[in-house]
């Protein structure tokens, strides 16, 4: 009896996820076996997209390029923890230090890349400006490559340390005191018990940021949009990759067929969580 | 609890009733244009509610989106079958959605006479493979737009004003080796100007039949190699091969360069944004190549292939794009109106003295020499050959390739792309 009212009470989520989500993943799976035309009739070409993508110079520099960006990922993990155990504290200046890092976070990223595209202007940028002042030559921060795609690792680890640094601080509440106690009265410094003591507790919570932020690179797309848009195609990455035969092309097959190679690669870092929580 | 629930579902399905109900027959024409509201509101209300009084059988429902969004916007709305009827498109939109058959050829509805009202070249810019996809409705060309205070401390006089490219790349130089300035922006890389500029000194980017590229000819690889070089020795601005062209009076009304090349649309937005720069703001006809041609930036109005109301939706069309209404549209703002009778308005050829007067007056006598310079966005695959030739320019200056070696690869991808205009049937381009 209870459990026909609780499908009754999750029949819209349900609803909710197939129609949102479910629905138009099966529909991507199969674009991706058309010459997808929405002014016109489609035409069914089996393979064609996927080998046309694998022929794409473009589609190979794209998988370089997000396999670059997860980069951030332990540059994001080792920063926001560190940032976690300096403000694990209560008191409230501590708490005011929270919220300034949080800050970030909850800025809109179209007003981040925009901000960051000026900071970053060759030009008259305060970058270069600040270099100046050491007598260091100007950085081609946006038009060079691969500089330019490490500007946008800086963004995002700048936008994202204060996020992590939140689930971080969620997984230190819950190691208890006394180990940590007990551990400085065995005389083991600061950096034993980071390693030897915190870091092993925090596992569950490193491979759930692990697979956040690695997942989060490969699907990284906004602030390349905002920020260096007009950098050619081999500068870009997977998800820009798809955007652009999608939406600038109308090569809505072809697009798809990326889609569904970017679901296979998200799939496989899910897969690789799934794996190291069996191990535990 | 049952009742509750009964009673909440009879509800919701009277309400789904109520909404599906029938509605009063008239038939509909769904009109987009882009960006154009709130300007134009009272314009459009007016002249819709003059429309629907003369035509009382249609209800001509106006939808105003972003210019950024409208390429999802349209896609999303053929996709789930309810595409407007009457839409607005710029010439790259133009030219995409005439590749892709979305758009109504408007010769099959009306007699051939019919368009004999509009501007020759502009309505060249809407014939695509034969067929007219769109009636030109408002239209822009470009204007040199420069800071007299800062050419005066830069040593340089009206003299110095350039008037064609040549000059151009000389000023370009000389004002900063003056001052140590940029003197203008221009975007060489991405959207780039340099196809328009080609075309204006007489060097096509294809053959006649746009079967192969012929901008890596020695003419065209030696005028791109002088902006090359400009941007390799510090006369552009580093970002010039990236931003796009919609980024061009941002640069201008900061204070980072002396002039740019535009629309004279553009003074009212540095008017407002930036009045100490506008009050030292003056303007001078558009730099041309050899040929004196320059490029029109036509916007127009199609018809949508999958309307209901194809025969009316070109009546509509006819409506918005007639010489009275496009004259009182080109008064709210400093655009160009498509029709032959509309430009010959006195308000094109009356001087009051004001700055955007003159970039007016300006504009209207250069129209006449207006005309689609890039020929290449009636190919299909325009978009992949423009970011070819972009990407190729982007090598260039960054040194990565010399101008002709970087021209020849263009050239090459360019060849494979007029070759096989179906994608499937090409590789990785």
């Amino acid at each position: 009896m209870k459990t026909k009212y609780a499908y009754f009470f999750l029949l819209p989520t349900i609803l909710l996820l197939s129609v949102f989500y479910f629905l138009p993943t099966i529909q991507v799976f199969y674009f991706s076996l058309l010459d997808y035309n929405v002014f016109g009739e489609n035409e069914f070409n089996g393979l064609s997209n996927y080998l046309r993508l694998f022929n794409d110079p473009n589609f190979w520099y794209a998988i370089l390029n997000s396999g670059i960006f997860i980069l951030v990922t332990p540059i994001l993990m080792f920063l926001s923890l560190m940032l976690a155990l300096v403000v694990r504290e209560t008191s409230s200046t501590i708490k005011l230090f929270r919220s300034i890092f949080f800050l970030p976070v909850v800025t809109p990223i179209v007003i981040v890349g925009i901000i960051w595209r000026y900071i970053f202007s060759e030009d008259i940028g305060l970058m270069n400006y600040l270099l100046s002042l050491f007598s260091f030559s100007s950085v081609p921060w946006l038009t060079e490559y691969p500089t330019n795609l490490f500007s946008i690792m800086i963004v995002t680890v700048w936008r994202g340390f204060g996020y992590y640094m939140m689930i971080f601080l969620a997984g230190l509440a819950v190691i208890p005191k006394e180990l940590e106690e007990a551990s400085r009265i065995d005389g083991a410094g600061r950096i034993h018990r980071v390693f030897y003591i915190i870091v092993p507790m925090l596992k569950p919570t490193l491979i759930l940021i692990f697979v956040l932020s690695s997942t989060a690179a490969i699907k990284i797309f906004t602030e390349l949009y905002i920020m260096i848009p007009g950098t050619p195609d081999s500068n870009k990455t997977l998800v820009y990759f798809m955007y652009k035969q999608a939406f600038e092309n109308f090569d809505f097959g072809y697009g798809s067929a990326a889609g569904v190679i970017i679901f296979i690669l998200t799939m496989g870092f899910s897969y690789i969580n799934i794996k190291l929580m069996e191990e535990r | 609890m049952r009742k509750i629930i009964l009673f909440s579902v009879i509800l919701l399905i009277s309400f789904l009733f109520v909404s599906c109900s029938k509605k009063e027959d008239k038939k509909i024409i769904e009109f987009w244009t882009l960006q154009l509201s709130p300007t134009f509101d009272k314009y459009f209300n007016e002249l819709i509610d003059k429309y629907e009084k003369d035509h009382p059988a249609f209800d001509i429902v106006w939808i105003d989106i972003p210019y950024d969004a409208a390429i999802q916007k349209l896609l999303a709305s053929a996709a789930a079958g309810n595409a407007p009827d009457v839409v607005n498109l710029s010439s790259d939109f133009l030219a995409k959605f005439a590749g892709m058959n979305a758009l109504a050829d408007l010769s099959e509805f009306m007699p051939n006479d019919s368009f004999n009202i509009f501007l020759p070249n502009a309505l060249d810019n809407c014939i695509y493979n034969k067929k007219i996809v769109g009636l030109p409705w408002y239209l822009n060309t470009y204007v040199l737009i420069y800071n007299k205070d800062f050419f005066k401390n830069a040593g340089l006089t009206q003299a110095d004003i350039p008037r064609t490219f040549s000059e151009l790349v000389d000023i370009t130089k000389k004002y900063k080796d003056n001052s140590g300035k940029y003197a203008l922006f221009w975007n060489i890389g991405k959207d780039s100007y340099l196809p328009m500029m080609l075309g204006s000194e007489g060097v096509e980017m294809t053959d006649s039949l746009m079967t192969k590229a012929m901008f890596n000819s020695s003419e065209g690889i030696a005028f791109i190699d002088k902006w090359v070089q400009l941007y390799k020795d510090g006369y552009l601005q580093s970002e010039s091969i990236i931003k796009p062209g919609s980024t061009i009076i941002e640069a201008y009304q900061s204070g980072q360069v002396a002039m740019v090349f535009t629309g004279p649309v553009f003074l009212r937005r540095v008017k407002d944004n930036a009045l100490s720069i506008y009050s030292n703001t003056d303007v001078a006809p558009a730099v041309v190549g050899k040929t004196g041609k320059h490029e029109l930036a036509a916007m127009s109005i199609s018809v949508m292939n999958s309307s209901q109301h194809k025969k009316e939706a070109v009546d509509f069309a006819f409506y918005v794009t007639n010489s009275e209404n496009q004259i009182a549209f080109s008064k709210i703002e400093t655009t160009y109106p498509s029709t032959i009778v509309a430009l010959n308005d006195p308000f094109f050829t009356i001087d009051d003295g004001t700055l955007e007067t003159k970039a007016r007056i300006i504009g209207a006598k250069e129209l006449f020499d207006a005309v689609r310079l890039r020929k290449y966005l009636e190919h299909p695959q325009f978009d992949k050959l423009r970011d070819a030739f972009d990407e190729a320019i982007q090598k260039a200056c960054l040194g990565k390739v010399t101008t002709k070696e970087a021209l020849d690869e263009a050239a090459d991808k360019w060849n494979k792309i007029l070759a096989h205009p179906n994608p499937s049937q090409r590789d990785g381009l």
